[in-house]
Parts: structure tokens; C-alpha cells; sequence
């Protein structure tokens, strides 16, 4: 018992976890050598042989802290990096979704593949019927089926209708176990289990569905009734040569050659059919080449990718624009409530992605979204339409005059021209707009911005994504700006204004280079992080609207993501998953080259993940 | 400077007449405008911008007109009828979740389904993140630095990308693990597993050589073996399923999957925050005879409350808001989670009804943003200590 004693009741459950860990990988060996998953098999055993030294290597000590985390690190996300390169070197598809022997069990056994033949052999058939469960209606109620082959075997069961709805087995009968009567001797019994044999004349109910009676016989094929006394047999049309792995087909005798996955038949004009289902196998980088070399494939990428560019760059470009201006602007410790309007401006950064862009989907609706309700300024016209007194636009326009006259005359006797120009520019401006406003019946114009619509347009379309996708980020940018020019000593911004430089020089020069030092880090992220905002393309326009004229189905506002999304999973066009695994990989090749420009920044991001 | 409250200001900035003297007063309005009083304008203006679709969705949510073009933003008549609405065909029952819904928007399972995910999932991630985190800032072992690196990389890659492989891999998973395997036999797994191990220990003894502890531990192992199998022969536990099924299609199957983003950044994070725990406190527990566990259960752990909590939170909205393999792997309208369920919506979009989309939107974002705003102060101050380096 001391041995029991030695041990904390941490390590039974060290031990159980470990033996249920051992255990499944056992369970599991035979599944997967069955398969043929070699790869996965000797993975998972190397994997679980390293687990068990770890925790029982006093020397792997560390390591055990990490194996939760890195089991499953290992298998959701590494192993699918991998996989998908796999993946990628497959014809996996609908079409070609399960094993070869799956493939090959299902071709020889499908009834879809049941033939007849001249050479088919022939049965004899008798219906057999217990009296008290005949049902007028219903010809199919207890009756049974009696077939005797030429080699004299009787199979016995109930029949099924060929093209049910509600598919029935018929399910044979073992003969021998049954009650049989056979006075005449003639191997087909008169009564089985005390229902008699019909004659020809009880047999009237069933002629209705007589074509239609159906037995199907395992090793045997399917027998179809024919006459009222004689069934066919429709045996399978393909049988597999394991030794040749061929089909062979019973209806001409051909040989089918498998062909990257699938069987191939001829037809009777000597063409070539392909077999569903096929299987899914290796077929080397075929799918790499389609989408390099073969223009209908290479056309979409091109055009994806590129908008992918054009969309991440300018996503970022303008939310460092809008949030690095409002942080300037908070620049002020004057300034009050300033912790109030950064609760409240966070929110398009905090709440659910999901929601907001579905929101804005709706806000945006070309026919009856808020958007373009607010862009046509219907007070604009309400304004314009009711008669204001011409005094009203005269004071207007004096205050006006007034207001950036003397700024202008501030700018003339400073000798600078910039506040000159604006001023009066905006004078005009307003004052054209007043004088146009007044009285003339500016009437206002039904915006119908196709903003996001399937069938919309392709521009509006682009612009309604980036504009949704700025909304949500800029708060983010707005933190990162403000913390970047807190970091900013005072000291350096005030020597460059004593040594004469202008604001703007003193932001070019100084302020902005600075700031990029602290951000550039994390600008790389949020490119990368916008490079694949797949939840915004695909609730704002799902990629809408499509391109036509290519192999594969696409959207103008697809990014790669969304668009291997749309080839694996959206229902119908979708399931090419060795295409989308191709395209994948091309999509880690592009986030791998941004990680090695941002593994410039390691000392940067090790700082910044060890701050919070 | 300015130290005090707005819009009082140092005189010498403006008036050079009085060098020397510092004097505070009002600032005259002209100046305030151009010195502060815009900003506030553009702050009102861009807080506005960021407010104008959750403003609407809530102005529209408590509106009685159900379409888009009548609705003004102020509501001339409210109700609570598109939030009720959400519930129709719902009922109360024993059982998890303790409701039923028949409809074919059912929100409540939606919203359950989210959370039920995401708390289960960010625990989880958690207790791993926490563990792996201790290990990287307490011990000491070779590769230490490297592994830390390495996971700075991964985490580059947002493992949605990978979903078709990640969706194939659930495919091959449910051939082997797709129905609900019964307690009996997840116990002859564990004395497969035993009788596994031992056969390890027997094969790799010290030195080649027998020893009487390690032919001992050997026969230990396999008499347990030999016990739970008996237990589990004899046991009539048929019918007893231990565990979920694993698949495509299936909660846990997602939730495992979530499981793979567990380490990553937040490691980082908690590691950093353990690494400013002085480690005087281990040691001396440690003379006190504390093991490792005993050092990160109750001395470690408990000091790094405050980041796990704004990480648990942080994750737990993460995995709320992840749409894309909720998309891919679950494809049962009542199996949905909230993100996957809202995005119904916007299939049938003439017959979309605009009142309960955004009371369903409301619902869904209130809460979080709430989350949001708790940890607020330490995003913040986290983020912008991030650029400050």
C-alpha cells in the first residue's frame, strides 16, 4: 500500500487524463489505418508519445504547463495550415468528396447503376397473400413475394414499389425457418406461414403497380417483375478488379480506367463518361497551375487580389487620417470631457462586427436606407421653398462679410495669403448658396445610391464597404494616435517652433515621423487584420455584385477570403475545396510575407504585448 | 501647464504686455472657440458619426412602424412589441437550455448558443492561456524564448483562414468520434490507455534494468487496467453518454476548434503581468515546501485576477462576435449562434422586418458594449502604453 500512499491525488489524475489521451489514440488506430491515413496516424502517435515523456520526464517539467494549450494549438491551428496545403494538391470537391473504396463500394452497390440485360437471368415469380389483410385500396398489403431462380435458390420477402417516395427495404426472408406447405413437390411451396399462393386470377389487385414490384437480392441484384409470373433481374452494371483497379461493365463488357479520382466509361459512341462518385486523391499541383496559367481562373484572382490590395490600403490610410485627426484635435488638456467622448466613440470599435455591419446594410438600402434619406436634404428644400424675408439673407450675408472679412484683413496685414483666400472663397460660397436658396424652389432629389444591392453598382458598392469599414476602425486608430503623441516629448515640437517652423512643418517633421515609430507596428497589424475582413464583405454585399463571364463565380467586392469562402461553403456553387485550399494557401503567403515585415517590429510587439 | 480647470488660461500665452505675471482669467469666447471650442465641435460631430447607426437601430427598435422609409428618428408612437416578437414561439421547459423555441428565427437559442460557446470556450482558453503563462514566466527551460516568439508568429494567423481545412478536419473527426460514445466505453479507452503506459514503462525502464519499483509500477498500471475494463464489462452504464459528439454540426466540435486560438497574444499579456509579481513571494512559499501547482494556484493566480478578468472578457466577446467558422461548421438554423443567426437577416432583404432586426440588434450589442466599457480604462491604457514603447 505504500506505493499507493507516495502519490498525490494530482497524479491518479495525471494518470487517468493521460490513459484517456493513450486510449482514444488506440481507439482511434484501427479507424485510421483503415482509412490509409498514415500521415495523421504516425502525427497523432508521435504527438501522444510526446505528451506521455512529458509528463512523465521529470526534465520536461515546463512543458506540462503547456500541453493543453499546445495540443490544441497543434491540431485547430497548425495542423489546418498544413492540411490546407494538403488540401490543396487534391481534386477534393463535391464530386469528389469520399475514399476510392467508399467510391467503389457505392458505384457497385448504388442501384442507380442496376441494369437489365438481354443477358440477364430470369425468375420465376408467385405472390403469396393472407386473405384477412388484403386491403382494396392498398395491392402491396400483405403480400409477399416468391422468386425461384434457374439454379433452382428461392428467395422470399415482401416486394417494395421501384420509385417509392418513402424508400421501404424488402427485406428477404429465410425460407427455411418458415412454416411451408409443398404438396406437389415442385420446390415452390403452395402455402408459406399460412398464406396461400395466388392464382393468376387473385393477382388483378396488383397489376396496377406490377411494373413497379420490386425485390432486391444482396449478392444477387434487384428483381423487377416483368410478367405476372416471371421477374428480371437487374444485376449491378459495374463490378471493381481490385488486381487491375478497374470497373468493369457488365453492359458492353468495357474496361472503365480510372482518371485523376474517377472512373471513366465509354459510351456507345465510344466517348468517355465519367462515374459519380468519383474519390478524392492526390493530383499534384494542378489547382496551383489553374489558378497561374489558366486565364479563366487567373482572371478573378488578379482582379480579387487586387481590390483586396486597394481596399486594405485605403481602409487604413483613411482611419489613420480620421483617427490621428481627432486625436489631435483632443491634443488639449483644456479640454473638457474628453474621457466621455472617447466612451462614446469607442463603440464602433467595441460593438459586435457582425451587428453593426448588418445595421449598416440596412441604413445603406439603395430604395429606403436612412442614408440616402439623410443625403436628400429634404429641410434643404423645405428651407428654400418657404419664402424668407430678403432681410433675413441680407443679415445673413453681412454677419458673413463681416466674419471672414476680418479674418481676411487679418491675412492681408500679416501678408499671408492662405486665410485670404479661404476667407473669401467661403464668402462667395455661401453667399451663392443663399441667393440660390432663397425663394428659388430648390426642390430636392430622390438619391437612389445603389449602395449595397446584389444587382448593384460596382462603384457605390466598393465605396459603401470601405466607408462601413472605416466606421469601424477609426476608434481603434483615434487610441493608438493618442497614446503615440502622449509618447511625444512637448520639448521636441516647441524647439523646432522656436527654430521657425510653421505648424505644419512642425507636424510633418517631427510629429508625424515620431508617431509612425509607436504605430507602425500595429498599422501593419490592422492591415493585415482589414486584408481579410471577411464578416464585412460578406454581410455588407456578400461580394455583390457578380462578374460574369468566368469559370468560377465571383463578386466586384470579393476579397480573397470571401471568395474561397464562397467556392467552399455557399450552398450550390460552392464544395470546390481543393481550388479554395489553393487559394488559401495563396492568402497564408500573403499574411507570411506581412508577419515578416512586422517580425521587424519583434522587440516592438514583445513591448507592446507585455503592456497591457 | 494648465493644471487647472477650462477654459481658465496662463495670460502670459496671449498677452505679451504682461511677461512676468502670471494672471489667470476667463478666456474671452473668441479665444475659448479658437483654442478649444472647436474641438468640442468636432468631437460632437464625430461622436455623432460613430453614434448614427446604434442610435438608429435603437430609435427603429422601439418604433411601431416596422418599414424603413416612414421611420422617423424620433418615434411617434413607441412600443416593445418587436422585442416581444423576438420570443414568439419560445416557451419555458425543463431541461438545457430551459426553453423551446419553433420558429424559424429562434433568438433565444441564438443568444444561448453564443454564450453558452463563448463561456465555455473563453474558460477554457483561459485555464490554458493562465497555465502556459506560468510556465513562461516562472520556469526556466531551454527554448523558452523561442517559444514565445513562435507564438507572437502563429497568432498572425487568424486561424478563420484555414477554414476549409479546418471544416474537412471536422468531416474526418465525426467519422471517429460522431456519435456520442457511451461512459463504458471512454472507460475501456482509459484501460487501453493504462495498459498503454505500461507497456511504455516496460519498454523503457531505467538502465534496461528491472527494478522492483518499476516492475511494480508496471503491474500497477495494469491491474488498474485491468479494473476499469472489468468495471466497465460488468458495469450496465449502457445508454450513459459521457460525452458530446464531435463533428461537423456540432457545439463541441466548435468549441474545440475555439480551443486552438487559446494561446497566442493573451499568454503574452498574462505572462507580462506575472512577470511583475516579485518572485521573493514563490520562493519563500517554496522554502515553505509549496510545490510548483501550490505556488501558481494560490500565490500567482489570485495576484493576476485583475488581467485575467479583462482577458476573459476580452475573449469571451471575441468568440461572440466569430462569424466565419460558426458559419462554416454549424449549419442548423436552431444550432445557430447569435452572429450566424443575424445574418438571416439580411438574406431576405424586402422581407427583412426592419423593428425586430433591431431590437434583435440591440439586445445583442447593449450587453457587450457594456463588457466593453468595464475594462475600458485598461484597453485603453493598454493600447496606447503599447505605442508609447
Amino acid at each position: 500500500m505504500r506505493f499507493f500512499r507516495r502519490h498525490g491525488p494530482g497524479w491518479y489524475l495525471k494518470l487517468f487524463g493521460l490513459a484517456l489521451v493513450d486510449g482514444i489514440v488506440v481507439a482511434v488506430i484501427p479507424s485510421l489505418l483503415e482509412q490509409g491515413a498514415t500521415v495523421a496516424l504516425v502525427s497523432m502517435v508521435l504527438a501522444t508519445a510526446g505528451i506521455n515523456y512529458i509528463f512523465f520526464s521529470e526534465r520536461a517539467y515546463p512543458l506540462r504547463w503547456l500541453v493543453p494549450g499546445l495540443l490544441f494549438l497543434f491540431l485547430f491551428m497548425l495542423w489546418p495550415i498544413v492540411y490546407t496545403v494538403v488540401v490543396a494538391l487534391t481534386n477534393w470537391s463535391t464530386g469528389n468528396f469520399i475514399t476510392q473504396p467508399q467510391a467503389v463500394e457505392q458505384i457497385t452497390t448504388s442501384t442507380r447503376f442496376l441494369v437489365e440485360s438481354d443477358r440477364s437471368p430470369i425468375a420465376d415469380m408467385f405472390f403469396f397473400s393472407d386473405p384477412d389483410q388484403t386491403d382494396e385500396l392498398d395491392p402491396m398489403a400483405g403480400l409477399f413475394m416468391l422468386l425461384s431462380t434457374e439454379e433452382g435458390d428461392l428467395y422470399y420477402g415482401p416486394p417494395r414499389l421501384r420509385d417509392d417516395p418513402i424508400p421501404v427495404e424488402s427485406v428477404l426472408i429465410d425460407l427455411d425457418t418458415l412454416d411451408t406447405v409443398d404438396e406437389n413437390e415442385d420446390g415452390v411451396p403452395e402455402v408459406i406461414e399460412g398464406r396461400p399462393k395466388l392464382r393468376l386470377i387473385d393477382i388483378g389487385t396488383i397489376t396496377p403497380v406490377l411494373d413497379q414490384l420490386t425485390m432486391d437480392i444482396p449478392e444477387l441484384g434487384q428483381a423487377r417483375a416483368r410478367t405476372f409470373s416471371s421477374a428480371v433481374i437487374a444485376e449491378q452494371r459495374f463490378s471493381y478488379d481490385a488486381g487491375r483497379d478497374v470497373l468493369v461493365d457488365a453492359l458492353a463488357g468495357d474496361i472503365c480506367e480510372p482518371v485523376e479520382g474517377s472512373f471513366y466509361c465509354p459510351d456507345e459512341s465510344g466517348e468517355l463518361q465519367r462515374i459519380d462518385p468519383g474519390w478524392r486523391t492526390f493530383i499534384g499541383f494542378d489547382n496551383f497551375i489553374d489558378i497561374v496559367g489558366d486565364s479563366r481562373v487567373r482572371g478573378p484572382f488578379m482582379r480579387i487580389f487586387l481590390w483586396n490590395v486597394i481596399f486594405a490600403v485605403s481602409v487604413v490610410i483613411i482611419q489613420l487620417i480620421i483617427g490621428l485627426g481627432l486625436a489631435m484635435t483632443f491634443e488639449d488638456d483644456r479640454m473638457r470631457g474628453r474621457g466621455f467622448y472617447r466612451s462614446l466613440l469607442i463603440i464602433p470599435w467595441a460593438a459586435p462586427g457582425f451587428i453593426v455591419v448588418i445595421v449598416w446594410r440596412g441604413l445603406l438600402n439603395p430604395s429606403f436606407g436612412q442614408v440616402n434619406n439623410a443625403l436628400e436634404m429634404r429641410w434643404l428644400a423645405d428651407l428654400s421653398n418657404s419664402t424668407w424675408p430678403r432681410w433675413i439673407a441680407a443679415a445673413l450675408l453681412a454677419a458673413l462679410i463681416y466674419f471672414f472679412g476680418r479674418i481676411a484683413a487679418n491675412g492681408i496685414r500679416g501678408k499671408r495669403w492662405g486665410p485670404v483666400v479661404a476667407s473669401s472663397l467661403v464668402t462667395i460660397g455661401t453667399a451663392w448658396i443663399l441667393c440660390k436658396l432663397r425663394g428659388s424652389g430648390f426642390a430636392y432629389r430622390d438619391v437612389n445610391i445603389p449602395w449595397v444591392q446584389p444587382q448593384g453598382d460596382w462603384f457605390w458598392s466598393k465605396i459603401a464597404i470601405i466607408f462601413v469599414t472605416v466606421w469601424q476602425g477609426f476608434p481603434y486608430f483615434f487610441l493608438i494616435s493618442t497614446g503615440a503623441l502622449q509618447a511625444i516629448p512637448t520639448e521636441l515640437k516647441e524647439a523646432a517652433r522656436v527654430d521657425g517652423a510653421s505648424p505644419a512643418q512642425v507636424f510633418r517633421k517631427v510629429t508625424f515621423p515620431l508617431l509612425m515609430v509607436g504605430i507602425a507596428p500595429l498599422i501593419i497589424a490592422s492591415f493585415a487584420f482589414n486584408f481579410n475582413a471577411f464578416v464585412n464583405i460578406f454581410l455588407l454585399t456578400a461580394g455583390g455584385p457578380a462578374v460574369q463571364g468566368y469559370s468560377v463565380p465571383f463578386g466586384e467586392t470579393d476579397i480573397l477570403i470571401s471568395f474561397v469562402f464562397d467556392l467552399a461553403v455557399q450552398g450550390g456553387r460552392g464544395g470546390q475545396f481543393a481550388l479554395a485550399a489553393a487559394f488559401t494557401f495563396f492568402i497564408f503567403f500573403i499574411v507570411a510575407t506581412i508577419s515578416a515585415i512586422s517580425f521587424r517590429f519583434t522587440k516592438r510587439l514583445e513591448t507592446i504585448y507585455g503592456n497591457l | 501647464m494648465a493644471t487647472s480647470d477650462a477654459p481658465v488660461t496662463d495670460v502670459t500665452d496671449g498677452a505679451p504686455g504682461v511677461t512676468g505675471v502670471v494672471k489667470r482669467r476667463r478666456m474671452s469666447s473668441r479665444r475659448y472657440m479658437r483654442e478649444i471650442g472647436w474641438r468640442h465641435i468636432v468631437a460632437v460631430a464625430a461622436t455623432l458619426f460613430a453614434l448614427y447607426p446604434i442610435l438608429w437601430i435603437m430609435s427603429s427598435s422601439i418604433n411601431t412602424v416596422d418599414t424603413l422609409t416612414t421611420v422617423k428618428f424620433i418615434p411617434s408612437e413607441t412600443t416593445f412589441e418587436n422585442f416581444t416578437s423576438l420570443f414568439e414561439g419560445c416557451s419555458w421547459s425543463l431541461g438545457v437550455p430551459p426553453f423551446s423555441c419553433e420558429s424559424t428565427t429562434p433568438f433565444p437559442s441564438w443568444l444561448w448558443n453564443s454564450v453558452k460557446i463563448a463561456l465555455i470556450a473563453s474558460v477554457i482558453q483561459l485555464a490554458f492561456s493562465a497555465l502556459a503563462a506560468y510556465s513562461f514566466a516562472r520556469l526556466r527551460w531551454a527554448g523558452r524564448r523561442v517559444g514565445l516568439i513562435s507564438i507572437l508568429l502563429i497568432q498572425m494567423f487568424p486561424q478563420f483562414l484555414a477554414f476549409v481545412a479546418i471544416f474537412l478536419l471536422l468531416d474526418t473527426l465525426e467519422e471517429t468520434f460522431g456519435e456520442s460514445v457511451q461512459l463504458d466505453l471512454w472507460m475501456v479507452a482509459v484501460a487501453l490507455g493504462l495498459v498503454a503506459i505500461a507497456l511504455l514503462a516496460a519498454v523503457l525502464r531505467k538502465d534496461g534494468e528491472w527494478t522492483t519499483q518499476g516492475r511494480k509500477r508496471v503491474f500497477i498500471f495494469l491491474g488498474f487496467a485491468a479494473a476499469i475494463a472489468l468495471w466497465a464489462l460488468i458495469n450496465p452504464s449502457y445508454g450513459v453518454t459521457a460525452f458530446p459528439k464531435i463533428g461537423l454540426g456540432t457545439h463541441t466540435g466548435l468549441i474545440l476548434v475555439y480551443l486552438g486560438g487559446a494561446i497566442g497574444v493573451n499568454t503574452w499579456l498574462i505572462k507580462g503581468f506575472m512577470d511583475s509579481i516579485p518572485t521573493s513571494l514563490d520562493e519563500a512559499a517554496k522554502v515553505d515546501g509549496a510545490t510548483e501547482w501550490d505556488v501558481f494556484s494560490k500565490i500567482v493566480l489570485p495576484l493576476t485576477k485583475p488581467i485575467l478578468i479583462v482577458i476573459f472578457i476580452l475573449s469571451f466577446v471575441g468568440l461572440y462576435n466569430e462569424f466565419i467558422l460558426a458559419a462554416v461548421l454549424i449549419q442548423d438554423v436552431n444550432e445557430f449562434t447569435y452572429s450566424t443567426g443575424m445574418a438571416l437577416f439580411v438574406e431576405s432583404e424586402y422581407t427583412a422586418k426592419w423593428g425586430q432586426m433591431s431590437a434583435a440588434a440591440v439586445m445583442g450589442t447593449v450587453p457587450i458594449l457594456v463588457l466593453f466599457w468595464s475594462v475600458q480604462d485598461r484597453i485603453v491604457s493598454g493600447l496606447q502604453g503599447a505605442v508609447k514603447g
